[in-house]
Parts: structure tokens; C-alpha cells; sequence
């Protein structure tokens, strides 16, 4: 308890740090919102009026202060170039990424966890190659190719989707999964592949272990050393693996979006940045810190409760 | 001569493929029995096959390593024509096993209670309560106390000594025919060996068990077995009970084997030339008046302070030019500390430490890891000379030359690489590398506990040879009382950080005062 409390503590102090950085960079960039927001053929006063409007006149600390506490009560301020609140323009958005994200994520684990302990199964076998080669030649396409790939067969010759018709979440619950799944899986695939190499080798490496050996010596079967010994034992430096995964997923593939063109996070960065939207931009650099940071913390409190050696008393 | 053999092993032949189908043999073709009840030994040096004999006796060999040729007999069944479910269902069952590191060899992630259950989930029909109480009565038997709150631990959280109980008691809960022990005792301190060596011996009698126990120690079988089997380049060399094979061992192999075994009575007579040894007080090369020494360690809490966790108390020593003098202790003493503080490494201490040595120089037990393997020899050994600066590279070439040769080895070894060495080569360029800066006093940290005893006994030589030949002195550490024994003038016994008894070699061994170093002395195997 005493650990989860200095853990949340330590999260806290992060985030903080973070966002006094986030806060910071957008005030060194070179470039002013009001300008921006206004366009060139604004007057002087239009733009002082808005400057003041934004409170870009007041001093620094005092600007993060009420910035800041803006966040915390899920206010992120205008958009600069929509003019609605960055808070609801983050809402739909997320939706399509979310989605997205624990569909690929159900892709992963369904399949690099059969398939990881296959290759284990059969190691050097002929599977055990195919399976190794195919992985290999995921990791080796680029995401925006496979995606292009995937809607080549798929979507044109297949028909299994319509390309660019994208279905929205108010319109058709299933359909809007339904058009999600293929950019899903493109995202899924490399990430799949690495996770399978990584559980294999993982495991490998486990099972040619000392305390393998006693199972053995104990007439247990290979099935039972397998799932009662190597794979807890195994899943423990994957955890660290997979959970960096599940952040970058979460944190929204600007190029999948844009190829199945989704209105999800990934693509609204790239329009923010383009437009000097600093409140969008700075409010998804923010919920990326937190996710990943966030991840990080269930990470640590998992290892408490799986490896007993670094439980702490 | 009929069948009331347990365990018949006929010309046993194992080895690997190499490329193109050759045959590489590490066993080779080796007979001998057991009969039940029976608790022999088997000992050799690494390389010579005992471990591979055993594996394949219990069916653990690694993949890639086939039997050859032979049988393997147990209760007259050819134990290789077996399948895979009929093979598994003899493991633990009637043929079991612990292995030398009682900390790998258990699942890390597992509570040691149900590691044990596991054996008997395997081979028995009790339910759970049932299994769980033998569990119980099994951890007793091995002399673990408060068997309940073992039974929940994990196995980091128990004692090398602890775990390889929990190793015993497992490898004897189905009451098997036969338990194999590979060097079960050669990670743990002396006492608890002594203790460990003691219960196999008792499970041994009472359960009627027999046991091949495997060690490169001949002390231990000797003590322990009744008859031994001694393996070199994977043939046995002689056989015969223990008594034969010490008192009047007939093959030229088990007398140097023999000769080779570190112990006071084996003390060289070129020891005795004490006069490279002055005790005068111009002549005290390291002082050491109460020292203590501490780590620092940081508090759990948030913010929690830095605390002081003392590791020495109170050291007082007095090393004299041209003595060695050992330092012996258990695990956690406190001696590789010790050695720190003198070479300067660890610098928390309090009390007065005079060193007339600007830099004494340190060899450690770990020949490969204590040396940089992408370079080679000659690389290595130049260093502390191209660190200091001032000298040619010619000078240098010529210095290493010189050093190679004095610690036994040759020119054209300047040009290996660490892992192209045998072990004992590799722990000769340690000490060659310590006396590249002509310092005359030498640390020695555990030098010879990962070598094989003839070439611990090459090097405890060559190691004498050097003090005489450049007025060296040696402070010795180690926890093997045999090897300090046979080098050492004089010895310190430390215990928890302190030194608890100093005297001479000859008066330790057969006078020890203090109650601790009496059960050290005692605890050696073969010593009464």
C-alpha cells in the first residue's frame, strides 16, 4: 500500500514536470495564436483585443497557474483554428482512437500469444520458421504500406469495406467497428510480429533455465512446464514490452489514420501542428504523457503482484 | 552374481554430433553398479564426464547430447529403450536429483511449498490436504524449522542452505530408489555443508535411498560413501571402496588427483623456509587498528535517508613483509570487504589503516569476468603499465614477456583472446597482471575456489614460487579452510564483520580457541 502511495506520488511529480515543460516549449516557439487565430489582415486591436481575451498578456507562472487548473478540471481553452473548446474537439476524436486501439490490441494479443508459444513449441521446426519468417517480413513492411496493402485486398478486390467510407459511431455502432477492424489490423500486424519474437526468445530462454531442469527431474510433462513454470516466468520482461505497445497504440497512428482516413487523434495532431493550434497540440502531448506515464505505474504495481522478488515487504 | 543390482550401467557411451556426423565423446564407454541401498561417490575433475553419467542415468541430457552406445539398467529395465511417458513417470518417482545452485534450481515465481506438492501432484493419488501434509512432515524430516511458514515462502527469501533443504526434501518425498546429488554442497558454506552432507547421509540409512553423490571434492565423498568411482576424460580410472582409493589408490591419475588436494597435511616443505619472514616492526607492511567499515543504504521510504549498515567492526591486523596471510570466513562475513578497504576500492571507513604499499594490487576469484574479454592477453597486460606512462612501447612488450614467463605461460599467449584460455591460464594472467606494476603486496580474493584441485594446486605453487622469487606477501581470502591451510603462515577467522580468532596455521587447525572456529575447523570434510 505504503509502495502504491510513493508510486502515485512519484506520478504525480512526472506529470507536473511535464506539463510545466509542455507549457514552456509553446511559450518559446516562435509564433503567436492571436495572430494566428486572426489571420495577417487583422488589425492591431483585433489581435491586442484577443490577446487579451486569451490572457497572453498576463505574466508567465500565472498563465501555467490558471492553464494548468484548466486541465485538471478537463478545460483545455479554445481551438484556435476550429474556435470550439479543445476538450469536446478531443472527445470525438479519442472515440476513433480508442477504438481503434483495443481492437489492434485484441488483434495482438490473439495472436502473438498462440503463436509465441507455437514457435516455442515446435522450435526449429518447420513452423517454428514459417511462422518466424512471416513475423519477419511484417516488421520489415512500413505500417502506411501495409495499409495500403490492406485496403488493396480487402477493400477493392475482396469488398470487404468500402474504402474512405467511413462509418461514425452515432450512425452504425458495428458498422463503425466493422471499418475500424482493417486499419485495426494494419496497425496490429508489425506489432503482433515483435511480440511473438520477443515472447519466443523470452521463453527460450527461460526453459534453458536451472529450475527447468528440476521440473524435469521431477517427471513433469512438457505441457506442465510450459504453462506451470516457463510462461509466468517468461511473461515477466514481455510485460515491460507490451505495455509500451499498448501506450503507442493508444496514442493514435498518424499514418493508419491517415490512410483509412479516420478522424482520430493521430490526425488531428498533424492538422493542429500545421495550424499552430498550440491548445489542441498541447493538450494531446498531455494526454499522451499521461497515458504513457500512467501505463508505467500499472506496470509497476503488476510486477508486485506476479514476481515476488522485487515485492516489497 | 544375479540380478540384485539397483542401478547397472554398461558401457555407457555419450556425446555430441558434430558437423558432418562425427562423433565427439564424452562419455566413454563407462561401466558400473548399484546396489540398493548403496552410497557411492563419483569424482573428477570439470570435463571428465561425471555429470553427463548422471543426467543420462535420471534422462536429463540436454538435446543436443545422445547416448551413443550402452545400457543403462535400473531394477533390469533398459532405462534407453523406455518411451518418453514411461521414462517420465521413474523421474523423481524412483530416480531423483538436486543439483548444485540451490537458488536457479528452484522456480523463482513459485512458492517452495507447492514445488514440493508438485512431486507428488506427479506421482502419488493423495488429494491436496493429503499431499500437502506430507509436504509438511517431508520439510521436518530435512530439518527445516517452522515447516508451516516455509511451506509459503518463496525461494529468494530462504537461505542457499534453506533452498537446498527444500531441494532434498523434494528429491525425497516419493521415496525413491535412487537420488542422484551433483555437487549439492559446493555453493553453500562450510557448516551447512557439513549439516547437508550429515541429513543425505541419515535419508540414506533410514529410507534405505540409494545415492550417487557427484563432487569434485574428494574430501566430501570420502566422508560420506561408502564406495567411489573416480572419472577422467570420461572414462573411469579406478573403482573400488573409499578407503582403498585414498589409502592406496592404484592408478597414477587418482595419486596426483590425491597429491593435488589442498589440506594442512599437505603443507609444502617450502613453506617452512620461514626466513623470508622477518617480524620486526620496520618490517609490517599493513596495519590495520580498529577498522570499521560500512555501506550506505538508502531507506524504503519516500524520501527516506541514507543509513549506515556496518559490515566491519573493530578490525585489528598486522601483515608482516613475505608472510601469507589468509583471511577465511563464511559468505556475508565481511573478508571480501576487507580486501576492499586495503586495496582503497571502499572508502567508508572509520580507524587507522597504515599501508606501506602505495598500491597493492588484487587478483579475484572470477578469472574470465575480472578482465576485459575484447582484448587480448597483451593488451591487458600492458595497461596498468600505459596508465602510469613513461615507458616504450618496446619497455612494455618486454615487461609482459618477462611477467608471462615467471607465471608460466608463454610469448604467443600475448596474442589470445580470455575465453582461448583454460582456466588456469586465465588466472595466471590475473596474477601476472597484478605484478606488472612490481607492487609487493597482493590481495588475493577467493583466487583459486573455480579451479579444478590439479590446477589450484599448479597455482597455489606458482604462487609461492613468486613470493620467494620477488619478496611478495599475500593477504589470502578465502572460505576454503583446506586451501588457506596448506598456503597460509598465518590466518584471521572473521565472523559478522569481525575478526574472532588470529593465529598461526598449525595453531588454528589444531587448537582453535574461539567456539565458532572450533565448528569451522571441524566442519572440513575428512578432517576429525
Amino acid at each position: 500500500m505504503k509502495y502504491i502511495f510513493k508510486k502515485i506520488i512519484t506520478l504525480i511529480i512526472t506529470l507536473l514536470v511535464i506539463s510545466l515543460l509542455t507549457f514552456l516549449a509553446f511559450q518559446i516557439i516562435p509564433g503567436d495564436s492571436a495572430l494566428t487565430a486572426l489571420g495577417t489582415n487583422a488589425t492591431k486591436e483585433a489581435i491586442d483585443a484577443l490577446r487579451e481575451e486569451l490572457g497572453l498578456n498576463e505574466p508567465l507562472f500565472i498563465r501555467y497557474g490558471s492553464w494548468l487548473s484548466g486541465i485538471i478540471k478537463g478545460d483545455f481553452g479554445l481551438s484556435s483554428q476550429y474556435n470550439i473548446p479543445v476538450s469536446s474537439l478531443l472527445k470525438d476524436r479519442f472515440i476513433v482512437t480508442f477504438y481503434l486501439a483495443v481492437i489492434a490490441l485484441i488483434v495482438i494479443i490473439v495472436l502473438s500469444f498462440p503463436f509465441g508459444i507455437l514457435t516455442v513449441k515446435k522450435e526449429g521446426g518447420f513452423l517454428d520458421r514459417v511462422i518466424t519468417l512471416i513475423c519477419q517480413i511484417n516488421m520489415a513492411i512500413p505500417p502506411f504500406f501495409l495499409g495500403m496493402l490492406i485496403t488493396l485486398i480487402f477493400g477493392l478486390i475482396l469488398k470487404m469495406f468500402t474504402p474512405g467510407a467511413y462509418v461514425g459511431i452515432q450512425d452504425n455502432f458495428l458498422g463503425f467497428l466493422g471499418y475500424l477492424f482493417f486499419p485495426a489490423v494494419a496497425i496490429a500486424l508489425p506489432k503482433a510480429a515483435m511480440l511473438i519474437k520477443f515472447l519466443r526468445s523470452s521463453l527460450l530462454r527461460q526453459l534453458k533455465l536451472d529450475y527447468v531442469r528440476t521440473a524435469r527431474s521431477k517427471g513433469d510433462t512438457e505441457h506442465q512446464i510450459l504453462y506451470k513454470h516457463v510462461l509466468k516466468n517468461g511473461l515477466i520482461p514481455v510485460i515491460t514490452f507490451l505495455a509500451m505497445m499498448i501506450a503507442d497504440v493508444f496514442a493514435g497512428s498518424i499514418m493508419i489514420e491517415q490512410v483509412f482516413s479516420l478522424p482520430g487523434l493521430g490526425r488531428l495532431l498533424v492538422v493542429a501542428i500545421s495550424n499552430r493550434d498550440f491548445p489542441v497540440v498541447s493538450a494531446i502531448i498531455m494526454y499522451i504523457a499521461i497515458l504513457i506515464v500512467f501505463i508505467n505505474f500499472i506496470v509497476d504495481i503488476l510486477y508486485q503482484y506476479i514476481d515476488p522478488r522485487v515485492r516489497i515487504s | 552374481m544375479k540380478e540384485d543390482y539397483l542401478l547397472k550401467v554398461n558401457n555407457l557411451e555419450i556425446g555430441v554430433f558434430s558437423g558432418n556426423k562425427k562423433k565427439n565423446t564424452i562419455v566413454n564407454g563407462i561401466s558400473f553398479a548399484i546396489e540398493p541401498g548403496e552410497m557411492i561417490g563419483i569424482v573428477g575433475e570439470s570435463g571428465s564426464g561425471k555429470t553427463m553419467t548422471a543426467l543420462s542415468v535420471i534422462g536429463l541430457l540436454p538435446k543436443n547430447i545422445e547416448i551413443f552406445n550402452g545400457s543403462i539398467e535400473f531394477e533390469n529395465k533398459n532405462l534407453t529403450q523406455l518411451n518418453e511417458k514411461q521414462r517420465r513417470n521413474l523421474k523423481g518417482n524412483h530416480i531423483s536429483m538436486i543439483f548444485q545452485e540451490p537458488m536457479t534450481s528452484l522456480n523463482p515465481l513459485s512458492r517452495v511449498g507447492n514445488q514440493v506438492n508438485e512431486m507428488l501432484f506427479n506421482h502419488s493419488k493423495l488429494n491436496k490436504e493429503e499431499i500437502k501434509k506430507k509436504t509438511l512432515s517431508m520439510f521436518e524430516e530435512v530439518g527445516l524449522q517452522y515447516p508451516e511458514e516455509i511451506y509459503e515462502k518463496y525461494p529468494h527469501q530462504l537461505s542457499g542452505g534453506m533452498r537446498q533443504r527444500v531441494m532434498i526434501a523434494m528429491a525425497m518425498i516419493c521415496n525413491p530408489k535412487l537420488m542422484i546429488a551433483d555437487e549439492p554442497t559446493t555453493a553453500l558454506d562450510v557448516t551447512i555443508q557439513a549439516q547437508l552432507l550429515e541429513l543425505i547421509k541419515k535419508l540414506n540409512k533410514e529410507y534405505g535411498t540409494a545415492v550417487i553423490l557427484i563432487s569434485h571434492d574428494l574430501g566430501i565423498v570420502q566422508s560420506v560413501c561408502d564406495r567411489a568411482l573416480v572419472m577422467h576424460n570420461g572414462e573411469i580410472v579406478e573403482e573400488g571402496l573409499v578407503e582403498e582409493i585414498f589409502h592406496s589408490p592404484k592408478v597414477m591419475y587418482t595419486k596426483d588427483l590425491l597429491k593435488a588436494v589442498p589440506s594442512i597435511q599437505n603443507r609444502k616443505n617450502s613453506l617452512e623456509k620461514k626466513e623470508i619472514i622477518s617480524k620486526s616492526e620496520k618490517d609490517i607492511i599493513l596495519k590495520i587498528d580498529k577498522l570499521s567499515a560500512s555501506y550506505k543504504e538508502k531507506d524504503a521510504k519516500l524520501f527516506g535517508r541514507t543509513m549506515k549498515k556496518p559490515v566491519l567492526t573493530d578490525i585489528d591486523l598486522e601483515i608482516f613483509r613475505g608472510e601469507i596471510y589468509g583471511i577465511v570466513g563464511e559468505s556475508g562475513c565481511g573478508k571480501s570487504t576487507l580486501a576492499k578497504v586495503i586495496a582503497g576500492v571502499h572508502k567508508e571507513i572509520e580507524g587507522g589503516i597504515v599501508l606501506k604499499e602505495s598500491r597493492p594490487q588484487m587478483v579475484f576469484q572470477d578469472s574470465y569476468g575480472s578482465l576485459n574479454p575484447a582484448k587480448k592477453v597483451g593488451w591487458i597486460l600492458e595497461e596498468p603499465l600505459r596508465i602510469k606512462g613513461g615507458y616504450t612501447k618496446k619497455q612494455r612488450q618486454d615487461a609482459v614477456y618477462e611477467i608471462l614467463e615467471q607465471v608460466g605461460l608463454q610469448k604467443e599467449h600475448t596474442h589470445r583472446y580470455l575465453n582461448e584460455l583454460s582456466g588456469g591460464q586465465r588466472q595466471r594472467v590475473n596474477i601476472a597482471n597484478s605484478l606488472m606494476l612490481k607492487s609487493e603486496f597482493i590481495i588475493l580474493d577467493e583466487p583459486v575456489s573455480a579451479l579444478d584441485v590439479t590446477v589450484q594446486a599448479q597455482i597455489l605453487n606458482l604462487l609461492i614460487n613468486l613470493r620467494e622469487k620477488y619478496q611478495l606477501t599475500f593477504l589470502f581470502i578465502s572460505h576454503d579452510l583446506n586451501v588457506i591451510g596448506q598456503i597460509c603462515d598465518r590466518v584471521s577467522v572473521m565472523h559478522n564483520g569481525k575478526i574472532i580468532e588470529s593465529a598461526s596455521v598449525e595453531e588454528l587447525y589444531h587448537n582453535p580457541t574461539h567456539e565458532y572456529s572450533k565448528t569451522l575447523i571441524h566442519s572440513i570434510p575428512g578432517m576429525e
